[in-house]
């Protein structure tokens, strides 16, 4: 123990730790990116940087160590700005996007990069529920939005964006079919009213999430129905009213109640709900249009446009006359047009620019002229003559355009040119502004004052919380922006909702402290074109629409919906710009609490091409911040190497050798260089499924594929499991070690022959039946068969054994097994169930590995003898562990061991005969110094439920769990419970198993460990498999449930505790018994496994 | 008659003035007509501004430096020399330039370079006869602690750079317990416009060998590496042959001279990385990895080379350690201050006259140097700043020319001793440039490990370049001086650690520089191209139209025998108009 000073407090602690080990023992949190607990000290982040008194400079935290007396400051002004100008570096040359740049574009900031993808993977009510997040009004904006998200879509550098809004509306018609609608969980009441004045898109959506999070809403709504302008602007033809009546009312799921035809300052007054109500928000939108300052616009049949559609959608428009003009270029001014056309009318648009500048949607103003509109560019009318008081003709000036406005558009000019044109209606669709008088009334004042309103009568808001700094009134949407789109409505809404729900929770007005956003641009502009030419190109998939001769004749909706197919591959177009590690970033979350600006060193910027050519990993090296851990993992820990880094100066980077691909290298796709990885320079991708940054479920389990039995963490997405790594929050014994098979091969599980159904042989091959007819099948032929079987294997759990073998003693039988898993060493096997035995591995100075082990158990065994001790390889094979090897030996004959040898071996990968010598061996030198690995979940377990394990005669009847049953072909009904379809199975019924990622259950692995399986997408196979066993008389009804066989389970392995082993004998062996071959009898899973991992050397593309 | 002799100066830098050429023609000459003549080969000595140099004795007219030699006239000389007839003056160094070479050599005073080109540096007979290896046996004979104690005593400081006490530096590692050290001799020489390290090398290998040799004694190691960069070929060369040469007569390998004490030597050759001149770099190098700095401690001499320890020394300093063994310490503190004692080799190159590679004792003032050992300036440009210590040094302005040469001194200025180059400047040099120019050389060879190192200096990099071009802010100072600050204190190694130096010190001494620049646009030494503005000075201008007929974008317009205006606007700033205008009519600003 020695005594040092830590921000001037003097503490005794343990010397030889560093400062970093000791401050978090303290529990004071110093950034770092490049420390890694399994590697030595690096320092090259410097975001740990501390000052030690004597010390010239700063240290690193990381790797540096106590000495007795040392004086540490941790924080200090100049530590501060230090760590604050590494990660503003580090970012001046961090190319990459923590959120996708649709996202950024889009005002209410939509996961759209989430939802897409989750459409991509067919997972609509998910999509939706991402949406809703934000959202909460997919099915309307999803037809209505000018999508400024597709603006930004970096998909268009390679062809077109991505059909963004669409594929919102194919998501949201999906969910909305179904037989269950996304409503979200309600909180518990908050005993809080809230009123809302409008229930126009920013009023509902604030409504809506603050009913959801418990409060009661109260929209006060002046019209007769809801919606606002999505309902009274927007015509049928985009918008069908049903489908925003069905939007709203799931809106109103959660409470929210909207009471009509109310009007603010005739009806209720602001005093009044300012009082009487815990919070208000005003979302009153801009209702009143701007008329066109021109003679003669008094006469009749001289119309504004939102009037005009109001009126329409009220059913009270009037007569427009045969030929009508729209004044505008404008959204609303095709809207009219459109509507204008729909009423059988001649339509012609003026607008003072020309088809560049027009402000409307270019599909929008496309369509109308397929539907007929005539447009008259650079032309504006000036004067309105009539006759009678009626609108008889328009005079028009011709314009030309001048230089460019503060809009960036250019200027358009008179020329003094005039020109005459018959209409016998004109409807101007200019703009609208808020109705504000009212809030001259007194009656409309909060606390004796006025609603703070701008000179363009829209309210002044902070633009963060939406509120008007007057008591508890907020105020948003087209009454704070003027006339606007409805999503940038619904973002006020929403930002409305957070900070009143903050506002009623802790009486402060603030806005959440916004996460640092890295941009790879400003805009797309800003994009080199020549990052994007790897990308093939695939055409953007165009919505179906109405014809134009039939869509003018009625306002039915013009677009027809995506099909499903349709969907699907215009949502795997998606470039998945955002980091899919966006929520986990180290590099972000410092940035974020340094308040980092990212244009602080604005300069040069390194730019690598995306690396998608590994068939597992992507390597994006525009986010690496060469703090080198998948480097020094993969040459110090796992052995291959093939990380380095390349170039020098501001140019180095991390790559594999000559920057080629990863596939090119003696890569083992373990995967830990993803694991390690501070940043998202490294992840994963996962075949079958197109991944997102949305938080996932997490859940902790073992590997369940071989005996080692580590510890992982699932992530689940919506009932699909999609990424295993190790954990983060509490690593296991394995640290932060997988497999191969355990990080990437689990996935073939779930691939084109998982085994959904069970399946019959019949003469046309296996052919799908249901469960039903599974179980009367198997019924009718036990009760044919006189004889039977029921055989295990040691891949499938303890649970499952023992409801095997509760089958089996319904007729009396014990378990069967193939004699192939028999070893001479099972008798001298300890079977004590464990629950870290690996921590033994401290309790040993020397390892002798004889074959090739489980990737996993060799890193442990690698970090070990990091620590000093050492590691001997007998026959191992000539791999890049291989060269870790203090010493390497062909055969055991070569080796004089310490007592302090622990000898390891795969029972599954050495001859018998080899696993014997080894025995002797170990025998001789000590005592429980035999780590027994095997490529079997349960082995022990296994070798607890002693099945017989002989050769047996054929039986009339036999099943087999995880396995074929033997001489399964000479059975004339035979029953395997597996996982995979197989057209060749010996059997003639597949009963589909749950797999270790399916059922919560345990195994009995090597060395003892307890190992559990977990369920993380609540598969219900395990169910429909009992409702089997029941059915056929096997399980009694209190037996047919999880808990009930978890509990034998736990029986048995109680059971197991005292039970000591034979002491081993090798007299007592027979050595001709002993098989010269390795016991091998891989699962279905495992050789689909290694046919997975032989395509890690080969190339792929994004 | 005696034998006459005739030594020709074939390290690198005589080589590349053509000394090669020379060397041939002598020999075909002699091959063809028998003379009593013994043409021989050495190294340099030191004045490299006056290659190829032969050098002529054994005739009356005694020793005779022959400068700037030709294949052509070689022959004459030596036939003349031969008859003792003088050749023209011009030749001879001793009597050129108004005795510039016998100010020269007359201050400098040789312990490292004491053989260079004197001896053949192939020859290991040579070294023998000017006393090599006897210091190697008298070390065998002495106590290791006494070896290690008379380094001590000498006050040797590493002259690697950071001067470093070589006695001390030993002592770590001789106390070191461990079954297997090393020493590494650093010859990683990155230093732009630095070659002390491979003159030594190419011209007195075996000083260096024989004192690592003694040092690996007295600490213990038995096995050693040159870490020399691949650059250096001749050196390498020389090594090679010197090592096997060594071996041979049992001054390398096992029990040397007899005794228990073995050691083997290696020549590791790096491939061009300048960190890799940093020690714990450079270990990393030897053992087949990347060449990165690690983390400090552990220091080299409890965990080094493959975790043993090891102590690394610089080619300088090992070229000190034969020397004083034989003379001893007190001989060695004859020279130089009470804390820097004995000499230093410097590089000079720049605008001083007598550019090439000096010894002085320690103490002696930079003033001395320059005008004394160099010859003054080049040109008739006034001096304006010295430039010591490479990209980790600093620029030392005129008014510090009275500092004396020793490590503590140099560092209070802000530069460091460094290795031993010196970059002279005179008035035409833009300190803002030259900040930029070794800057960029740092941000070029750094090893991208620390975050503060890889993009810190490249950002340091893009404001002075952008100040040179005349976008730079006020704020771009103290932006300049808070990087400066942090990249200093944030990096692992000396490369890191002393990178914003050049910046550092013409921020400090040349402010005013940098406020032209900025504030007024305007590179006062007429250096930033993107600041500088040709005019015409009329009542110069003769209306000859030499200029306009020049100028490539036709910018200079003006009639005959009438004063001629260059619009600026379209000037490309390339020069050709001062270059074509006889009476300097032409001006830059």
């Amino acid at each position: 123990m020695i005594e040092v000073f830590l921000n001037g407090k003097k503490i005794e602690t343990e010397a030889g730790i560093t400062i970093l080990e000791l401050a978090r023992r303290q529990g004071l949190e110093i950034p770092t990116l490049c420390h890694d607990e399994e590697l030595n000290p690096y320092g090259s982040c410097w975001v740990c940087a501390v000052e030690v008194k004597g010390r010239k400079g700063f240290v690193t935290s990381c790797g540096t160590v106590l000495s007795p007396g040392m004086e540490i400051s941790t924080d200090s002004e100049a530590i501060r700005k230090a760590r604050k100008m590494a990660l503003e570096l580090l970012i001046s040359n961090h190319y990459a996007d923590c959120v996708a740049p649709c996202t950024v574009a889009c005002p209410d900031h939509v996961d759209i990069q989430t939802y897409v993808s989750l459409i991509a993977n067919g997972q609509y009510h998910e999509a939706v529920k991402v949406i809703k997040e934000t959202l909460p009004l997919p099915l309307s904006i999803g037809r209505v939005c000018p999508a400024f998200c597709e603006k930004e879509c970096r998909r268009q550098i390679v062809e077109e964006p991505i059909a963004i809004r669409q594929l919102k509306r194919y998501a949201a018609d999906e969910d909305l079919g179904d037989v269950w609608n996304y409503i979200p969980e309600k909180l518990p009441a908050k005993g809080k009213k809230i009123a809302i004045i409008g229930a126009g898109p920013s009023g509902l959506t604030c409504g809506y999430y603050l009913s959801n999070q418990g409060y009661d809403v109260k929209v006060f709504e002046a019209s007769p129905q809801a919606g606002g302008w999505l309902r009274y602007g927007i015509p049928e033809y985009r918008l069908p009213k049903a489908t925003l009546d069905a939007e709203i009312e799931l809106m109103c799921a959660n409470g929210m109640q909207i009471e009509y035809n109310v009007q603010l300052g005739k009806d209720i007054m602001l005093s009044d709900l300012a009082a009487g109500y815990d919070a208000v928000y005003l979302a009153i939108g801009a209702q009143k249009a701007v008329p066109m300052p021109v003679t003669g616009s008094d006469l009749d049949g001289c119309l504004l446009g939102v009037d005009f559609l109001k009126a329409h959608a009220l059913g009270t428009s009037p007569e427009l006359g045969k030929k009508v003009a729209i004044v505008g270029g404008g959204n609303t001014a095709i809207d009219c047009a459109r509507t204008a056309i729909r009423k059988g009318c001649e339509v012609s648009l003026i607008y003072r620019r020309t088809k560049e500048e027009m402000p409307a949607e270019p599909f929008e103003i496309e369509a109308s002229e397929h539907e007929g509109v005539v447009f008259y560019y650079l032309a504006n009318p000036v004067e309105y003559k009539g006759e009678n008081g009626k609108l008889k003709s328009v005079k028009i000036e011709k314009m030309k355009l001048g230089e460019p406005d503060s809009s960036g558009r250019r200027r358009p000019e008179p020329t003094g040119e005039f020109f005459e044109l018959p209409f016998d209606s004109i409807i101007a669709a200019i703009s609208q502004v808020p109705e504000v008088e009212l809030f001259a009334d007194s009656t409309n004042h909060i606390d004796g004052q006025v609603l703070p309103l701008s000179r363009w009568q829209t309210a002044i808001v902070n633009e963060a919380t939406m509120y008007s700094g007057l008591k508890n009134v907020f105020a948003g949407g087209d009454f704070r922006r003027g006339a606007a789109t409805a999503i940038e409505a619904i973002a006020d809404g929403r930002l409305a909702a957070i900070a009143i729900n903050k506002y009623l929770e802790t009486g402060e007005i603030a806005a959440d402290l916004a996460a640092f956003d890295s941009k790879k641009g400003k805009s797309i502009n800003d994009i080199n074109k020549a990052e994007y030419e790897g990308f093939e190109q695939v055409k953007r998939l165009v919505m179906p629409e109405l014809e134009p001769r039939e869509a003018i004749k009625s306002f039915a909706e013009v677009e027809l919906g995506f099909s499903e197919a349709a969907a699907i591959a215009e949502a795997t177009r998606c470039l998945e710009c955002g980091c899919q590690v966006n929520e986990t970033c180290s590099l972000r979350k410092y940035c974020t609490d340094y308040q980092v600006d990212a244009a602080h060193y604005l300069g040069g910027i390194n730019k690598h091409p995306i690396d998608y050519t590994h068939p597992f990993i992507v390597r994006d090296a525009n986010k690496c911040i060469n703090c080198g851990r998948c480097i020094r993992t993969c040459a110090e820990i796992q052995g291959p190497a093939v990380l380095g880094f390349i170039y020098r100066g501001f140019a180095a980077i991390v790559g594999p050798e000559f920057g080629g691909s990863l596939t090119q290298t003696t890569c083992l796709s373990c995967g830990k260089c993803i694991d390690v990885c501070p940043v998202g320079a490294l992840v994963e991708r996962t075949a079958h499924y197109k991944l997102n940054p949305h938080p996932k479920q997490i859940d902790v389990q073992n590997c369940g594929i071989c005996g080692v039995g580590c510890l992982i963490q699932t992530e689940t997405q919506a009932g699909i499991v999609n990424t295993i790594g190790t954990p983060k929050e509490k690593t296991g014994f394995n640290g932060k070690n997988l497999c191969f098979k355990g990080r990437f091969g689990w996935q073939t599980l779930y691939g084109e022959d998982w085994l959904g159904l069970p399946r019959l042989r019949t003469e046309r091959g296996f052919v799908d039946i249901s469960w039903q007819e599974a179980s009367a099948l198997i019924a009718a032929k036990l009760q044919e068969c006189s004889n039977k079987r029921f055989e295990i294997c040691p891949n499938i759990s303890l649970e499952e054994m023992l409801m095997s073998q509760k089958a089996a003693a319904k007729y009396d039988l014990p378990l069967s097994a193939d004699p192939a898993w028999a070893a001479f060493s099972d008798a001298y096997l300890n079977l004590q169930p464990q629950t870290d035995p690996y921590k033994k591995l401290e309790e040993f100075s020397e390892f002798i590995v004889f074959g090739e082990i489980n990737q996993s158990l060799a890193s442990l065994l690698r970090l070990q003898q990091r620590k000093g001790k050492k590691l001997i390889l007998v026959s191992y094979p000539d791999t890049p562990f291989r060269r870790f090897a203090d010493l390497v030996c062909h055969s055991l004959d070569d080796l004089q061991p310490s007592g302090k040898a622990l000898f390891v071996y795969n029972q599954n990968r050495i001859p018998e005969k080899d696993a014997f010598k080894l025995w002797n061996l170990a025998q001789r030198i000590g005592k429980d110094n035999i780590l027994l690995s095997t490529d079997l979940r349960n082995h022990l377990g296994f070798l607890a439920l002693k099945p017989k394990l002989g050769t047996c005669s054929p039986a009339e009847f036999c099943l087999g769990y995880g396995c074929y049953p033997q001489k399964a072909r000479e059975a004339r009904f035979s029953v395997a419970i597996m996982s995979f379809r197989d057209d060749n199975a010996p059997v003639d019924l597949l009963i589909p198993s749950p797999s270790y990622l399916e059922l919560e259950a345990h195994s009995l692995a090597d060395w003892g460990q307890i190992t559990k399986g977990g369920n993380p997408a609540k598969s219900t196979t395990i169910n429909e498999l009992m409702r089997l066993f029941y059915n056929l008389g096997w399980m009694s009804p209190n037996a047919a449930e999880v808990p009930f066989w978890n509990a034998e389970a736990q029986k048995l392995l109680a059971s197991l505790h005292g039970q000591e082993p034979q002491s081993f004998d090798p007299t007592m062996i027979d050595l001709q018994k002993l098989k010269t071959e390795t016991i091998k009898l891989p699962s279905q899973l495992e050789i689909r496994i290694s046919r997975l991992e032989d395509t890690r050397k080969q190339q792929t593309k994004f | 008659m005696n034998e006459i002799s005739v030594k020709v100066g074939l390290a690198s830098c005589g080589v590349a003035a053509g000394a090669r050429d020379v060397y041939l023609k002598l020999e075909e000459y002699l091959a063809a007509n028998p003379l009593p003549v013994k043409l021989m080969q050495t190294a340099c000595i030191g004045m490299c501004f006056e290659e190829p140099i032969v050098e002529f004795s054994g005739s009356q007219l005694g020793r005779m430096h022959v400068g700037k030699a030709s294949p052509d006239s070689i022959i004459q000389i030596m036939e003349d020399y031969l008859k003792g007839i003088a050749p023209n003056q011009n030749v001879i160094l001793a009597e050129k330039l108004a005795g510039t070479h016998n100010e020269l050599l007359a201050n400098q005073h040789r312990i490292v370079l004491r053989n260079c080109g004197v001896i053949d540096p192939k020859s290991l007979a040579d070294y023998e006869a000017q006393g090599g290896y006897q210091a190697l046996k008298k070390a065998l004979t002495m106590d290791k602690a006494a070896i290690i104690e008379e380094i001590k005593a000498s006050g040797l400081r590493g002259r690697g750079g950071a001067g470093f006490s070589t006695g001390l530096k030993w002592t770590f590692a001789a106390k070191a317990i461990s079954e297997k050290k090393y020493v590494v001799c650093n010859a990683d020489e990155g230093d732009p416009g630095a070659f002390m390290d491979r003159s030594a090398l190419e011209g007195d290998p075996h000083n260096v060998i024989e004192g690592m040799i003694i040092g690996a004694y007295a600490m213990g190691a038995d096995e050693g590496y040159i870490y020399c960069r691949a650059e250096y070929p001749m050196a390498i060369e020389h090594l090679k042959i010197a090592i096997d040469a060594a071996e041979a007569k049992g001054y390398l390998g096992k029990n040397i001279l007899g005794s228990d004490f073995s050691f083997d030597l290696h020549i590791k050759e790096g491939a061009g990385a300048f960190v890799c001149g940093e020690e714990t770099a450079l270990m990393q190098s030897i053992e087949g990895k990347r060449g990165m700095p690690t983390i400090r401690p552990p220091f080299p001499a409890e965990k080094g080379l493959w975790s043993k320890p090891t102590n690394i020394n610089n080619v300088e300093t090992w070229a000190n350690v034969a020397w004083i063994i034989m003379n001893g310490a007190e001989a060695f503190r004859a020279f130089g201050t009470e804390k820097s004692p004995g000499t230093k080799v410097f590089a000079l190159a720049g605008k001083i006259a007598g550019s090439g590679l000096i010894e002085v004792p320690m103490g002696i003032p930079i003033k001395d140097i320059i005008y004394k050992v160099g010859g003054g300036m080049k040109t008739a440009k006034p001096f304006k700043a010295v430039q010591m210590g490479g990209p980790s040094g600093g620029c030392i302005p005129a008014e510090k020319l009275d500092t004396i040469v020793d490590y503590d001194s140099i560092t209070a200025t802000g530069a460091i001793m460094g290795s031993g180059g010196m970059v002279v400047m005179d008035s035409g040099t833009c300190m803002v440039d030259v900040a930029r120019f070794f800057l960029n050389f740092t941000q070029n060879e750094s090893c991208g490990k620390c975050t503060f190192c890889r993009i810190g200096t490249k950002r340091m990099l893009e404001i002075l370049t952008r100040i040179t071009e005349g976008k730079g802010k006020l704020e771009d100072i103290e932006e300049l001086q808070e990087l400066s600050e942090n990249i200093i204190k944030g990096s692992l190694c000396g490369l890191g650690q002393t990178a914003p130096n050049p910046v550092l010190t013409t921020l400090r001494y040349f402010k005013d520089e940098y406020l032209a620049h900025i504030v007024d646009k305007r590179c006062p030494a007429g250096v930033c191209t993107a600041l500088v503005s040709y005019r015409i000075i009329p009542e110069k201008c003769i209306g000859c139209t030499a200029c306009a007929r020049k100028c490539p974008v036709n910018c200079i317009s003006g009639t005959v025998k009438q004063a001629h205006v260059i619009d600026a606007s379209k000037c490309i700033k390339c020069g050709a108009c001062q270059k074509a205008c006889k009476f300097e009519a032409v001006i830059k600003e």
